[in-house]
């Protein structure tokens, strides 16, 4: 892209003027674009969960139970996951207060970025919780799923030991995909 | 079904061909049978190798496809890179676009770098040029969310296949060999045995050489087949040895029983003929005495004794002589002679014989022989005689009213003649049920146990057999209660010398004869036997109406006329002709019985008497004397011919030479007769016969005495009995004849008496030198006539 740009300074004023109007519908076709499916946190949330196996004392009822804390701004873009499925148990939505995460019974947090305190990520650490947040150094904190910030393409970041160490079982497949967090 | 030019081959290369092409088969068929499942199996375990490959990339990329990250999709196909035989694999997710690829630098340059269209949600295969195609699903959470495609090169299984196709090319000579070996093996082991047997069985066949074995090689059905052939080999030949033993003790049973068979016939026949003989011998003594009896004074009652003695003695030797005839067609002995005889004598004989009887019973006895029939044939004149008798007889025994006819007709060509004769009567005739066994022996029309009519019931069976001898066939027809015709036809010559006593055709040429009889089958006959003669015939059944006749104008020359006429009787009936001046010269001849004909001194020279029923002859020579009496020119013609002689006598040539002169008394005038006669009473019966006579007689009781007399007394004339003891007639003849010839004596006449009147018995006398031969029992008129016959011919 910085390449792009230097070739659009360097031609002459009507094609620069040209090239203006080209990259700004260029941008405008960018922006009208539907969101990529791997942009919708709630999806790659529910596919993540697809290749994560929790123990059995993990049982809190019939619905798949996911939750936000109650001030996450992300929350109403999991709504349309209560009509999804997750190990056959239909997706149940809770916001819940941040004092109460840990508490709560959950089969998955969601934490948008910023909103994953320490403290409640190290709380749940050792919880058959699966924590999974775009928030960069998520996995150093102890989450178990950092979503990735590689352009273009789908990306998790992982702590190695707290994948080992967690009661949760992420498999291989997942893990393959994964880059492993650096100190 | 075998194909013809398999069953022309010999047995070995049937055998030889069908074990090859059954292991051949066999072999080729297991070999194409194991390459293919070797190869099914070896396609199969690849593909689910394959196919395993393809499950763990696929589980290993479903996180990929899920999150669509292509690259972490292809480094996990890259993984598939050390699997040699994966040319290709791809994943496409459910929507069917390829998310990730893997591309073998083996996949030729030809094939497309594509998934094939497959569903994504199922797992399959399919095969594609050069390889197969494998694809299994991607899931996750249970989800398909797309497939993994692998393109597998089916190189191997193709390696492998071409591998075992060369190899079959070794399965095929492999099996193509064993099979030879297996075949002339099994082949010889068949063949051989059996041809073997074979060339035995050919030198059995061949050269009936039962000593022929054959080497047993196996204890197998081979082996029995050996054992059991050598064994039937042993058997032949033992049972040859046995059957020829058996033959031999058949043969000689069978000889000896032959011999004892033919020692019992000729011992029965010998014992027939001796009894018959001893039986002919008290009967010839009984009929000759009764008939010397007859001759004596006596009273009437005496005579009616006597007769029936008489008719008893000729009724047993008729008797004996069917038993005797019987006897021999048992024996098959009974032969025919031919020799010239006259069939219309014989049965004018016959008819003489049964006249008597027929005229008891007033029966109407007609006799017709055709006319253009000839008279005399060659045959066995005796046998016919004896079978129209029996015929005859039987018509007469067995009619109480009405009549017995004979007709006898048939047709000569180039000297051979057909002759038909057949006797109808108007008896009781025979039941349906009776006629088809009517000519077995004993049987009779009348079976039944209160039967009036006598009879041994041999008649009619030895009739059949003397007709069927002679090459005929005796036939009955019959209604009972309405009559019967017996028949037969026979073929014989006609004798060329032999005497025909009937006129001939022209002997009447323009006469005019008047016949004159009531009985219809009599007149009829009597016109058409003078019609055949020449004559114009008028007919009339009454005097009254024979007399209006003769008025007219021309008048009949002749008369012929039965003596019982309806409304006269002959002598009437001749007085009222001699009365008419116009009809007093006319001769007549009348037809009358012997009790009727009276006396010689009735004859005026123009009435002619002839017993009826008429013979031919008598009334053949009565014609002919009536017609020189009518002064007619015909006689003339009839002189001319023979018929008549110088003194207007009739005669008929051939027969009156022959004929034995009428019983007359000769007058012995010292002459010396010899009788050679073994029996008593036979000697009593001869002497008795000639006694009277002026002969000087002397009795010889055998042959021998008969010699040694004959050379003593040198008689003019024997009486050779033909059956005596120690020396027989035959034998004695012989010995005369001889002696003759030594001392050149006259050859004296021998008279042969004997009971053996067949013409084979006349003709062993005439070869022994014999004269003449009468026929025993002795008759006086018969023996008489003989003696006058030969001494008037020794005088002359």
């Amino acid at each position: 892209m910085k390449g792009m740009r230097s070739d659009i300074r360097s031609g002459p004023a009507a094609l620069r003027v040209l090239r203006g109007i080209s990259l700004s519908l260029g941008l405008l076709f960018l922006a009208l674009q539907p969101a990529h499916a791997q942009d919708d946190p709630g999806s790659v949330v529910l596919k993540i969960a697809r290749f994560t196996t929790w123990p059995a004392s993990a049982e809190f009822g019939q619905t798949f139970r996911i939750c936000l804390r109650d001030d996450d701004p992300a929350f109403g873009r999991f709504v349309s996951l209560e009509e999804k499925t997750v190990g056959q148990k239909p997706v149940s939505l809770h916001a819940v207060p941040p004092s109460l995460l840990i508490a709560r019974p959950c089969h998955l947090v969601y934490f948008s970025n910023g909103f994953a305190d320490p403290q409640t990520v190290a709380g749940l650490k050792l919880r058959p919780v699966l924590t999974i947040s775009p928030q960069p150094g998520f996995a150093m904190l102890g989450g178990v799923v950092e979503i990735g910030q590689t352009p273009g393409r789908f990306s998790i970041v992982i702590d190695r030991q707290t994948v080992i160490d967690h009661p949760l079982t992420v498999s291989a497949q997942l893990l393959a995909m994964a880059q492993e967090a650096s100190q | 079904m075998i194909p013809p030019f398999l069953g022309k081959l010999p047995l070995y290369w049937k055998v030889t061909i069908a074990i090859m092409v059954s292991t051949v088969v066999v072999l080729i068929g297991s070999y194409a049978g194991f390459v293919v499942l070797e190869t099914q199996t070896f396609r199969k375990e690849l593909l689910r190798d394959r196919r395993g490959f393809a499950e763990v990339t696929a589980a290993n990329v479903s996180a990929a496809l899920v999150f669509e990250d292509e690259l972490t999709i292809n480094r996990n196909l890259e993984s598939l890179k050390g699997v040699s035989d994966i040319q290709a694999a791809y994943v496409v997710d459910k929507d069917g676009f390829v998310r990730g690829r893997y591309i073998s630098p083996a996949l030729p340059l030809s094939v497309e770098r594509a998934p094939i269209d497959l569903p994504v949600d199922r797992v399959l295969g399919a095969s594609l040029p050069g390889a197969f195609a494998v694809q299994t699903p991607v899931t996750s959470d249970g989800e398909v969310i797309g497939a993994l495609q692998v393109r597998v090169s089916s190189e191997r299984l193709e390696e492998r296949v071409s591998r075992y196709q060369r190899l079959s090319v070794v399965v095929v000579l492999f099996a193509f060999a064993v099979s030879w070996i297996l075949a002339r093996l099994v082949a010889n082991f068949v063949t051989v045995p059996v041809s073997k047997l074979n060339e035995a069985m050919q030198a059995v066949r061949g050269e009936r050489d039962y000593g022929q074995r054959v080497d047993k090689r196996s204890e197998d059905e081979l082996g029995r087949l050996s054992e059991n052939f050598n064994a039937m080999l042993t058997e032949i030949a033992q049972r040859d040895a046995t059957l020829e033993e058996t033959v031999r003790e058949r043969t000689e049973q069978l000889f000896l029983s032959t011999e004892k068979a033919k020692a019992a016939s000729r011992a029965k026949s010998e014992f027939l003929a001796n009894m018959s003989h001893e039986i002919r011998t008290p009967m010839n003594g009984m009929i000759g005495m009764t008939e010397l009896l007859l001759q004596t004074e006596m009273s009437s009652r005496q005579k009616d004794l006597a007769n029936v003695i008489m008719s008893s003695g000729v009724s047993l030797v008729t008797i004996i002589n069917d038993i005797l005839d019987f006897s021999k067609i048992e024996a098959g002995k009974f032969k025919l002679v031919n020799a010239p005889f006259n069939m219309r004598e014989a049965i004018d004989d016959v008819v003489s014989l049964v006249a008597g009887a027929a005229e008891e019973k007033k029966l109407e006895l007609v006799v017709r022989y055709h006319p253009d029939l000839p008279e005399s044939f060659v045959g066995d004149g005796g046998r016919i005689r004896q079978v129209i008798t029996n015929l005859v007889g039987n018509a007469v025994k067995f009619t109480e009213e009405g009549s017995v006819r004979i007709d006898v007709d048939g047709q000569v060509k180039q000297g051979k003649a057909r002759i038909y004769l057949a006797v109808t009567d108007t008896g009781i005739g025979i039941s349906k049920e009776k006629l088809p066994r009517i000519f077995e022996k004993f049987e009779q029309a009348d079976g039944s146990s209160a039967r009036r009519y006598e009879g041994t019931g041999l008649g009619l069976s030895i009739s059949r057999s003397i007709i069927e001898l002679a090459g005929g066939q005796l036939q009955a027809k019959s209604i009972e209660g309405e009559g019967s015709t017996f028949s037969f036809e026979v073929r014989m010559s006609v004798a060329d010398s032999g005497v025909e006593i009937n006129l001939p055709s022209d002997a009447l040429e323009g006469l005019s004869v008047l016949v004159i009889d009531a009985k219809d089958q009599t007149r009829n006959v009597l016109d058409e036997l003078v019609s055949s003669w020449g004559a114009r015939v008028d007919t009339a059944t009454n005097a009254k109406r024979a007399l209006q006749i003769m008025k007219r104008s021309p008048q009949p020359d002749i008369i012929i006329s039965d003596y019982d006429l309806p409304d006269m009787t002959g002598d009437e009936f001749c007085n009222a002709l001699r009365e008419d001046e116009a009809t007093s010269r006319k001769p007549i001849v009348v037809m009358a019985s012997p009790s009727q004909i009276g006396q010689p001194t009735r004859d005026d020279g123009l009435t002619a008497f002839v017993s009826k029923p008429y013979r031919i002859e008598p009334l053949v020579r009565a014609v002919s004397e009536a017609m020189v009496a009518a002064g007619t020119e015909q006689a003339k013609t009839l002189t001319e011919k023979g018929r008549l002689d110088e003194k207007g006598n009739a005669t008929v040539p051939g027969k009156d030479e022959q004929d034995t002169p009428k019983a007359q008394t000769p007058a012995g005038n010292g002459l010396k007769i010899l009788i050679a006669e073994d029996n008593r009473v036979n000697q009593l019966v001869v002497t008795n016969m000639i006694a009277g006579l002026g002969f000087e007689i002397e009795i010889a009781d055998n042959g021998k005495i008969a010699v040694e007399k004959f050379k003593e007394e040198r008689p003019d004339l024997i009486i050779m009995d033909v059956s005596m003891p120690e020396m027989d007639g035959l034998e004695a003849t012989k010995a005369i004849r001889a002696y003759e010839r030594e001392t050149s004596f006259g050859r004296v006449p021998i008279i042969a008496a004997t009971a053996h009147a067949m013409e084979e018995d006349k003709k062993r006398c005439r070869e022994a030198g014999m004269d003449d031969y009468v026929a025993k029992p002795l008759r006086q008129d018969a023996i008489l006539a003989k003696i006058k016959k030969w001494i008037s011919e020794e005088a002359a």
